[in-house]
C-alpha cells in the first residue's frame, strides 16, 4: 500500500468513531478490507510504533494511535526515542 | 472605521489542558497566568471579531487536498474534536460576514486562500480560546495554515498574509483581534518528542522583542527544522506579526515544559499606535 493510502487510513481512524469501532471489532479484517499489506497490518496488530515510524508515517498520525493503543506518554516517548535522528523531518 | 485592535501569539500544545497537572504546579501556574494575561489584554481591546490563526493537525485537512491557507466562513463552530484535552464541548459564533469578505478581498488582493464552511475546532484553536474567550462570546474566524506537510507557505508569505488581514480589517467597520497559535520548539509524536530547544525559543522571542521584529522572516528552514517540526508553527506568529504591521512584541511568558513536550511562550504585539 502506498504511504499516502496508509496515512489516509490512519487519518480516518483518528477522526471517525465508526472507523475506530469497526477496527476494534475486527482489527485484521478491517485492515484487509482497507487494503493494508501484511507488513502494515502486523505493525498495527503489534502496536509497533517503531515499525510505523520506519514505514514513514507522520508523527501527528502516530501520536493519536499511541492514545488509541493506551500507551502512556512516557512509554510512547521511550519506545520511539531509540530512533531519534533516523528520519528527521525537514521543511 | 475598523482595524487591528489587538495582535498576539501563543503556544497551543494540547497538553496545556489535556495533561495540565503533568507539569509542576509552579510551571503550570506561570504559563496559565501568562495565557490569562494575554486573554485579559485581548478583552480590554474590545474586539468585535477574533481571528485565530492556527495549523490543523489532521482533523480538518489531509494531503488529499492541502491548502496553504484556509479561512473558516461558517456561522458557528464547535469543538473540541479531541476528547482527551479536557475541555467540555462548546460552540462559538462565527463572524460569517467578515470571514466571507476576507476571502473575497483576498482574491482581489493577490491571495487565494481556500475557504471552509465546516471547520471542527481542535486544540490549535481550542486551547488558546480557553484564555482568550472563555465565555465563547467573541465571534470567531479560524484560519488554518499548513504547518504539517511540506511544502509549507514561506515565512514571508505568512507575513504578507497577516498584512492583508490588516488591510481587510481596516476596510471593515470592525475592531479585529488576531492571535497566531503554535510552536515554539517541539516534535510531537516523533522520536525527538520531549526535546525542547530553549535557545531557539529565546532567540525567537528576543527577535520579536527587538527593534526590528520582521527579521524573523529571514530565518532559514534549516534553523527552524533543527528546533523540531513543531517549530514550523512559528508561521502563525509571523502572520500575527504581519497583522500588527511588524510591530515590536512584549514577551508575556516563556517556559520550556518537558512534561508538555513544548517550549510554551506568548507575546503581545504593540498595536496602540498602529
Amino acid at each position: 500500500m502506498a504511504l499516502y493510502d496508509l496515512q489516509l487510513y490512519l487519518f480516518k481512524l483518528k477522526n471517525e468513531p465508526d472507523m475506530q469501532a469497526a477496527f476494534m471489532q475486527d482489527r485484521e479484517g478491517h485492515m484487509v478490507r482497507h487494503g493494508l499489506n501484511e507488513q502494515e497490518r502486523q505493525a498495527m496488530l503489534d502496536q509497533d510504533i517503531q515499525a510505523l515510524w520506519r514505514l514513514g508515517v507522520h508523527p501527528l498520525l502516530m501520536a493519536p494511535l499511541g492514545r488509541f493503543f493506551n500507551l502512556p506518554p512516557d512509554q510512547y516517548r521511550a519506545t520511539l526515542r531509540a530512533l531519534a535522528g533516523e528520519r528527521h523531518l525537514r521543511s | 472605521m475598523g482595524g487591528i485592535v489587538f495582535a498576539a501569539a501563543m503556544s497551543h500544545a494540547p497538553h496545556i489542558t489535556g495533561y495540565a497537572n503533568h507539569a509542576s504546579k509552579e510551571v503550570k501556574d506561570r504559563v496559565y497566568a501568562g495565557m490569562t494575561e494575554i486573554g485579559d489584554q485581548l478583552r480590554q481591546a474590545r474586539p468585535d471579531v477574533l481571528v485565530v490563526v492556527s495549523s490543523d493537525h489532521f482533523h480538518n485537512l489531509f494531503v488529499d487536498r492541502m491548502p496553504a491557507f484556509c479561512v473558516g466562513v461558517a456561522q458557528s463552530y464547535s469543538g473540541p474534536i479531541e476528547k482527551w484535552i479536557n475541555v467540555d464541548s462548546f460552540s462559538i459564533p462565527g463572524a460569517e460576514a467578515f470571514s466571507r469578505a476576507l476571502v473575497e478581498q483576498a482574491y482581489e488582493d493577490g491571495f487565494d486562500p481556500a475557504f471552509a464552511e465546516n471547520v471542527i475546532l481542535e486544540h490549535g484553536v481550542v486551547v488558546p480560546l480557553q484564555f482568550l474567550a472563555p465565555k465563547y462570546d467573541i465571534p470567531l474566524v479560524p484560519i488554518l495554515q499548513n504547518c504539517m506537510v511540506p511544502p509549507l507557505p514561506t515565512l514571508s508569505r505568512c507575513y504578507d498574509f497577516g498584512q492583508f488581514i490588516r488591510r481587510a480589517a481596516k476596510a471593515s467597520d470592525l475592531r479585529v483581534a488576531v492571535v497566531g497559535t503554535g510552536g515554539l520548539s517541539h516534535s510531537p509524536g516523533a522520536p525527538e518528542a520531549g526535546d525542547i530547544d530553549r535557545e531557539f525559543d529565546l532567540e525567537f522571542l528576543g527577535a520579536l522583542a527587538s527593534e526590528r521584529p520582521v527579521q524573523v522572516v529571514d530565518w532559514s528552514s534549516e534553523k527552524i527544522d533543527a528546533a523540531g517540526f513543531g517549530a514550523w508553527e512559528i508561521r502563525q506568529w509571523v502572520t500575527a506579526l504581519g497583522a500588527a504591521n511588524g510591530a515590536q512584541a512584549q514577551t508575556v511568558y516563556y517556559e520550556s515544559v518537558a512534561e508538555w513536550e513544548t517550549g510554551c511562550g506568548g507575546v503581545v504585539f504593540e498595536t496602540s499606535t498602529s
